[in-house]
């Protein structure tokens, strides 16, 4: 077996060395979590603002603030408070307890919030999915005729527009004709929760179906005019049979690295989207922790977002397999 | 490349920018262009109809970040807490203090140092527990500890300076303070080291409010997030970063409350608020940029609320900082900053640029404040008069005077106001260079002394003059502790020390006027703007007056228990 050994990338995939592909991956990912970490770090240490001032605030004494920041360790030198953050995570996946909201861990506001992000591009990424390739296909396959035109020109507006922009229209004409929440997230049941994410994930999902609609189309006007689709259609397949298996099939590389891609900025970027919809999402927290200087939420927030991606990177690799039988069947 | 195919892709991208632009203007446009009533008015269609569980609904920019009594320090946290809370005493809705948990008044000592309250017997925690003075003895401790962020409301009682440096070696929860003495049951004895007649107000600061110490003892730091107090209503669920709800706490000792809870939903978009306001979702909302002009001139201008807000906005002048040419008690420095305060336009300010909602400004201390001077006009603009001012100090012109830097905080209306403010010097030849911080780095360098000029305000923790006048101009507290202007005048501190220890209230209000009177002719600000508060309220509330001590949005102090919904009864 060739595959496996150090510079193999996907295509050297074999099906038992899936695993050891993904394992080697996940190794990989330390060192960058790492750096991650130290970055962090070292870029809370460069902002200014005392995180005690900052919590207690502006007419706090100046004795409490420094007690303050001695019981939570902020006078230590960097190096010490890095060394003693790496221990806890490592040790108990500790990510500490929050400047700002007291009483409460990071792992539970991370926890609270991903979650809430993640049903929130989970359902954009559908939408997007079945609005962009589907206006791809169709622009491909009526190529140069007014469908195309139009299917494209929605694709540049929604490239185009701000999400809080389309959000903040949505509020106001969309969701009181069709008797959606305007804002909030309310996870009492499946029902609930779906409704109040159906403006958010439409708003979310429409701008990233835009992109995916101008590279399925693409991709899909490439394979269309190759050989073996002239080959489909003469053995007399339907139309549907050769654009859906044959064409599709091929064109989907492409699209599932800009589908992956979406997929990890919606989990770590919907914080405009999570603003305007009032949702409390990840990327909302980790701004709101910005703001407030709130150290342990802002490190472990970007830790997450950083395993997100890494996570998401990976998924899309070994999702190539699926799509492409040489990926998948390669034992040479 | 096909050149049809290329010429199509920038003709459909012209069709598209045409398009974006219409549908961006019809967004514009669509919401400020109403029908108008007969009598002209703009017409605003916005529901009115209470919510059917009889629940008062609130919009919040902001998740509160703590409920715990020791640990609020945000306006947002205030207004949640107080409903949850009580205090000894309270404001009634002339800011006059009264009693709360206390049966009446405290009897106050003749040297001004004992304060003894008795207690109402008829106060239960919510849970069920009578309250007793051992519990606000323990609440009071509590400030004490290394947690609490207002340690300085209790230090002027015996034995508490030395409570609060033990604690941030020891961490105790709630250690010993002498002079906080149990009588019996329902008598409570505070003896200050020194008579210090503003210590009153901070026993209706919600920071002193009366916790059950079981509670705290198990739940821990999560008393937070989990509070039970003795107000009327109660913690029931709060989904962090987007609702909190309290329902009514039916054995509240002053009345069952009349709403069934109050519900608060946050939504950190005002637009977002307006449209949920207006679809009849919240009963009140906040008045922001863009709101104020239209909903006054419109069929919906009965729901315009506003009172005064006990805040002042200025601009400060570092009196200390080296180099700069207002720094210093020197005539010509003097004449430089009368000659700023002459040169800007604060009606335009606040009649057009903060559309009508502030206004200039004639004093440190704004109306409802004890001491606040009606009689004094409003600081005016006189640029002839700032050039003579000029030309006196030595900058005929403005000619040779170096440019210094505004300091601001990226907020609100901050840059607005700033970049008026900097083209109106200009005028007058007086320049200056904008610096734009976040509130972190910006409260950081302020506290040491770094900008020569800068933007602050100052809200009223309790309607006494000494709340300004002491924490920004005393000489003890330069620096972080809220002189930033770095104020040092003997005669101020004289007037200011002694007003703290005289009890009759018509005399130390005399002596408060007497400094504020003295600041504003060594003019360490460039005094800017009183404001109001202001929010829409739907027609069908009913009793919720406001006391202007921190109410916003939330009325932080309306009688809570008394506020109901018309169209519910």
């Amino acid at each position: 077996m060739a595959s496996g050994g150090p510079g193999d990338g996907p295509l050297g995939l074999g099906r038992g060395i899936l695993l050891a592909y993904t394992l080697r991956r996940l190794l990989q990912a330390i060192p960058v979590i790492l750096l991650v970490t130290l970055i962090v770090f070292l870029l809370n240490a460069a902002i200014p603002g005392d995180p005690g001032r900052i919590r207690l605030g502006q007419r706090a004494d100046p004795a409490a603030v420094e007690a303050y920041n001695e019981a939570r360790g902020y006078n230590d030198p960097i190096p010490v408070q890095y060394f003693n953050y790496l221990w806890r995570l490592f040790t108990q996946f500790d990510l500490g307890e929050s400047d700002v909201k007291a009483g409460k861990s990071v792992n539970e506001i991370l926890e609270e919030s991903f979650f809430v992000t993640l049903r929130l591009a989970l359902l954009s990424i559908i939408v997007a999915l079945i609005v962009g390739i589907g206006a791809g296909i169709l622009s491909a396959v009526k190529s140069r005729t007014a469908v195309d035109y139009i299917s494209m020109l929605i694709a540049i507006i929604g490239v185009s527009m701000p999400v809080f922009w389309l959000g903040i229209l949505m509020i106001i004409y969309v969701a009181p004709v069709l008797g959606l929440p305007r804002t909030g997230f309310d996870d009492t049941n499946t029902y609930t929760m779906l409704r109040s994410l159906a403006m958010p994930a439409s708003a979310l999902g429409l701008l990233s179906s835009a992109t995916i609609a101008r590279l399925s189309r693409s991709a899909m006007l490439d394979v269309m005019t190759q050989d073996y689709i002239r080959t489909a259609r003469s053995k007399g397949l339907a139309e549907s049979v050769v654009v859906l298996k044959h064409a599709m099939r091929n064109a989907a590389i492409p699209i599932v690295t800009v589908v992956g891609n979406s997929f990890g900025y919606l989990l770590v970027g919907a914080v405009l989207t999570e603003t305007v919809f009032a949702l409390p999402g990840l990327g909302r927290e980790v701004v709101e922790a910005i703001k407030q200087r709130d150290r342990e939420l802002i490190t472990g927030g970007i830790l997450l977002m950083s395993f997100v991606f890494i996570g998401v990177n990976l998924l899309v690799d070994l999702s190539y397999a699926v799509f492409d039988p040489r990926i998948r069947d390669d034992r040479s | 490349m096909n050149p049809t195919f290329g010429s199509l892709k920038s003709f459909s991208r012209s069709i598209a920018s045409v398009f974006l632009c219409a549908v961006l203007l019809a967004g514009c446009t669509a919401n400020t262009s109403g029908d108008l009533t007969e009598s002209g008015l703009l017409k605003i269609n916005s529901v009115a109809t209470p919510s059917s569980q009889n629940y008062f609904r609130i919009p919040l920019m902001t998740n509160p970040p703590d409920l715990d009594p020791i640990l609020v320090s945000d306006t947002t946290s205030d207004g949640v807490a107080s409903k949850i809370f009580n205090t000894l005493l309270d404001y009634d809705p002339d800011l006059k203090l009264e009693p709360c948990l206390a049966k009446a008044m405290p009897v106050v000592s003749e040297d001004g140092r004992v304060y003894d309250f008795e207690l109402r017997d008829d106060v239960s925690f919510s849970n069920g527990r009578k309250v007793t003075a051992h519990d606000l003895k323990y609440s009071l401790q509590r400030l004490a500890s290394v947690r609490s962020k207002r340690s300085n409301l209790i230090k002027p009682i015996v034995g508490a300076e030395e409570a609060i440096t033990a604690s941030q070696k020891n961490q105790v929860i709630s250690p010993e303070i002498r002079g906080i003495e149990v009588i019996d049951d329902l008598n409570l004895r505070l003896t200050l080291v020194e008579p210090y007649a503003p210590f009153i107000y901070n026993l209706a600061m919600v920071n002193t409010a009366a916790v059950p110490r079981e509670v705290v003892d198990e739940v821990g730091d999560s008393f937070s997030r989990q509070p039970v107090g003795t107000g009327p209503f109660v913690l029931s669920e709060w989904k962090e970063g987007t609702s909190i709800l309290l329902t009514a706490n039916k054995d509240y000792f002053e009345g069952a409350p009349r709403l069934a809870g109050i519900h608060y939903r946050v939504i950190p978009e005002s637009l977002a608020q307006l449209e949920e306001y207006k679809a009849g979702n919240f009963d009140v909302l906040a008045v922001t940029q863009g709101i104020y002009p239209k909903w006054k001139k419109s069929d919906k201008a009965d729901e315009v609320k506003s009172w005064p807000s006990l805040a002042v906005q200025y601009y400060g002048f570092n009196l200390e900082k080296e180099g700069s040419p207002y720094a210093g008690n020197s005539e010509s420095a003097r004449k430089l900053r009368e000659a700023v305060n002459l040169s800007v336009d604060r009606k335009f300010l606040g009649e057009i640029l903060l559309e009508g909602r502030f206004y200039p400004a004639n004093g440190i201390l704004p109306p409802g404040i004890l001491g606040h001077n009606s009689e004094r006009p409003a600081f005016g603009m006189d640029r002839e008069r700032a050039q003579e001012l000029l030309a006196e100090a030595g900058y005929p012109n403005g000619e040779g005077l170096p440019t210094v830097d505004l300091w601001f905080n990226t907020q609100g209306d901050n840059s607005k106001i700033a970049q008026v403010v900097q083209a109106d010097l200009k005028k007058v030849g007086i320049p200056i260079d904008l610096k734009m911080l976040d509130w972190g780095a910006f409260i950081e360098a302020t506290d040491s002394g770094e900008p020569s000029f800068f933007r602050l305000g100052w809200v009223a923790d309790y309607p006494d003059a000494e709340n300004f006048l002491a924490f920004l101009f005393h000489s003890k507290n330069k620096g972080s502790a809220g002189n930033v202007s770095f104020f040092e005048d003997s005669e101020v501190d004289r007037l200011l020390d002694e007003s703290n220890v005289i009890a009759d209230m018509d005399q130390r209000l005399a002596l408060l006027q007497q400094a504020e009177a003295r600041i504003i002719e060594k003019t360490p600000w460039l005094f800017l703007l009183f404001g109001r508060e202001t929010v829409l309220l739907k027609p069908y509330v009913r009793n919720f007056n406001p006391t202007g001590m921190c109410d916003d949005v939330q009325g932080n102090h309306v009688r809570w228990h008394l506020v109901d919904l018309e169209t519910a009864r």
